[in-house]
């Protein structure tokens, strides 16, 4: 391969995984417990894709290829796991895997509709939010933190995800409603 | 197992808090339900969303700084603890980018600006509020939308508007009228069967259940272009849908100035109905002072006082100008605070167990640190200060004993977004039940307990002030602090009960303009 096209290859790529990485994340999220283990799969899972990518048809959906590469490098991950029993066996992967797949769209859908109902959701929650989910803060920690209400904390957190499911529902079915 | 349990190992499950034991029994339900399945993919996919939002929402968090610096008394609810918690870390971690951002933003492409009974199928929009792209739906009633790039849409209900950006929207269902003044020209509606692009005119749009638009010019010229690119031409009292064509009929829509007329008959009904509620109000016993503003009396100096208590309890106008109230057209006066100097002085004897403020207040912007409602002059032990923090936040006080203070801090009521909207606001001090509650639209926002250490018998005014707080209190001191209110106030009550929450959502309701 000549260097221009190995740099046009690379460039492809990069867009590629760029504009996908958000969903790839969220397929493996569905796996995986920990978050620190979806990091790390994550990471070879991109590797592993850029090494692939000459093998990738540009013809084909990126995502359902980078599906089946990240679902292999989750079984690849837990083989190294056998021990932590915090790991789901191969047939609930499989399973998992499966449902994501079958719920592509609507997945997509929700997450589009999760924009809209954080913008609509009462300070009090956003808070929750900002707490829970900051960037390189870890939940636990920010439950010490906050000391002997950490109960409360992880109550409120709950609610928050129910409230937005619940938002994220409506909002979804109301845009199924609304285009027919 | 049942939809509760699961839902409580699936929330530890994503916070990363089931043992062992847990994990097995949860991985078996999963296992054993594809709704299960279902509900950890959803849930998991959420997880995952907020973690990728969850650093854009940190910065967009308001002064969140602020609260550290400030001591927070005990009886302020757990909650402040954990916003504190979360701002110190907010603070460390994104350092600088806390202080570069501060220049307000708004989202979207036109502004709601009058509407007439709506029943609403998508969010609902309040009148004033700047809409996002997306959808506008009403089962009845209508509305009015003017877009950002000039032109004006007049909405009758049953519709479905999307709005696309500030000169385009998309009519999936309805009726409109669109006027579109030259500098809007080529705004564009788009309907399932084609785009109407206006040339610079008046016209009216209806879309039925067959998504056809029917196109009535009523002057100018428009255009639609179908799917397979083909461009009809409508001018001036020229109508037609498909490839029919005959008069324009401008009667059967509904224009600006029919939507005006039917605003101003639903506030005349909406404002007698406050009048004769206002009228029962003034000769309700609890109260202190009452300042209906009634009537704009632009150039009178003296705020009536309408309760029992009579004249003695006036108000002085110093500096602010009398304005139209939250009712637009039926004049209903107010007070706007918005030269630095303005303010309504009162003066109130006597010692209260309990006491209510509730007030309408427009807030245009909150330019100080501290913008006041109602502040005593003097602040002694015993007496009360209402205002509003510069990040959006009610700050109720009052003194228990010389630098002894109590603070009742609301969570934000308003920011940028909610600027000239007229919002209702009350608090109640329960030396009973040693209580604050706060209250905005008619709804309790904070309830506070009176610790110990805080807890006083009387309740006293002295003089004080309406809008504002600095009072140069002798000849050689002439400098104040400035706490003007850029704003409205519309209605001020003072009560030497606390209501209760039924009255203020009655007070909200009746009182509300919209």
């Amino acid at each position: 391969m000549s260097l221009e096209s190995e740099n046009n290859n690379y460039e492809q790529f990069v867009k590629l995984f760029s504009k996908h990485e958000p969903g790839l994340r969220r397929f493996v999220r569905s796996l995986i417990y920990s978050w620190d283990d979806v990091d790390d799969v994550m990471q070879n899972t991109g590797l592993v894709l850029w090494r692939k990518f000459s093998d990738f048809d540009p013809e084909t959906n990126f995502m359902s290829w980078a599906c089946v590469v990240a679902r292999f490098e989750v079984l690849t991950w837990k083989r190294d796991r056998a021990r932590d029993r915090h790991v789901f066996d191969d047939d609930l992967i499989a399973m998992l895997a499966e449902e994501v797949d079958a719920e592509c769209e609507k997945l997509v859908l929700h997450r589009r509709a999760l924009d809209r109902c954080l913008a609509k959701l009462p300070d009090e929650f956003r808070r929750v939010v900002v707490a829970a989910y900051e960037p390189g803060v870890k939940l636990n920690e920010v439950a010490e933190r906050i000391g002997s209400s950490a109960t409360g904390f992880y109550k409120k957190l709950r609610r928050t995800r129910e409230s937005l499911m619940a938002c994220i529902e409506a909002e979804v079915a109301r845009q199924e409603g609304g285009s027919i | 197992m049942n939809d509760p349990e699961f839902l409580t190992l699936l929330d530890r499950y994503l916070n990363q808090m089931l043992s062992a034991e847990e994990f097995a029994v949860f991985q078996n339900e999963l296992k054993s339900s594809s709704k299960r399945r279902n509900q950890l993919v959803c849930y998991s996919h959420l997880d995952a969303g907020l973690m990728e939002e969850g650093g854009a929402l940190a910065l967009e968090e308001p002064n969140v700084v602020e609260i550290v610096s400030k001591s927070i008394s005990h009886s302020v609810g757990p909650w402040l603890a954990v916003a504190a918690a979360v701002a110190i870390s907010a603070l460390t971690f994104f350092g600088f980018a806390l202080h570069e951002n501060t220049e307000p933003m708004g989202h979207g492409f036109a502004v709601l600006t009058r509407t007439v009974d709506p029943v609403w199928k998508s969010d609902a929009y309040e009148v004033g509020g700047i809409i996002p792209k997306g959808s506008l739906q009403i089962e009845s009633g209508s509305l009015q939308v003017e877009f950002f790039g000039g032109a004006t849409l007049v909405m009758e209900g049953p519709g479905n508007l999307e709005i696309l950006s500030a000169s385009e929207a998309f009519c999936h269902k309805g009726k409109l009228r669109a006027s579109v003044p030259p500098a809007a020209r080529g705004f564009v509606i788009d309907t399932p069967n084609g785009k109407v692009v206006d040339l610079g005119t008046e016209f009216g749009l209806e879309v039925g259940e067959a998504g056809v638009p029917e196109v009535h010019v009523f002057e100018g010229e428009v255009e639609i272009h179908n799917s397979l690119g083909a461009v009809q031409t409508f001018y001036g009292g020229e109508a037609g849908k498909g490839e029919a064509r005959f008069p324009a009929d401008v009667n059967s829509f509904l224009s600006t100035s029919d939507l005006n007329a039917e605003v101003i008959e639903s506030v005349e009904s909406k404002f007698s109905a406050w009048q004769r509620y206002s009228r029962e109000l003034s000769r309700d016993e609890r109260l202190i002072a009452y300042f209906p503003m009634g009537n704009p009396d632009l150039l009178r100096r003296r705020l009536f006082n309408e309760a029992p208590t009579g004249s003695e309890m006036d108000g002085a106008i110093v500096g602010a100008n009398r304005v139209e109230g939250r009712w637009i057209g039926v004049g209903k006066g107010a007070v706007e605070f918005t030269p630095t100097g303005s303010r309504v002085r009162l003066a109130i004897p006597g010692e209260y167990e309990s006491l209510t403020f509730a007030c309408w207040v427009r807030i245009d912007s909150l330019d100080r640190e501290y913008n006041g409602l109602y502040l005593a002059d003097n602040y002694q032990p015993g007496e009360c200060h209402w205002q509003l923090q510069k990040d959006g936040r009610i700050l109720f006080s009052f003194l228990h004993s010389p630098k002894v203070n109590f603070k009742s801090l609301s969570p934000v009521v308003w920011d940028i977004s909610k600027s000239g909207r007229w919002l209702h606001l009350a608090v109640t001090l329960d030396l009973e039940a040693q209580k604050v509650i706060q209250y905005a639209n008619g709804e309790v926002i904070s309830e506070h307990l009176i610790d110990e250490k805080f807890q006083i018998g009387k309740t006293r005014f002295g003089p004080g002030e309406l809008g504002n707080w600095g009072f140069p209190s002798s000849p050689d001191k002439e400098s104040f602090a400035i706490r003007n209110l850029n704003g409205r106030i519309d209605e001020f009550a003072i009560f030497a009960e606390a209501l209760d929450s039924a009255e203020v959502l009655e007070m909200y309701t009746i009182g509300n303009p919209q």
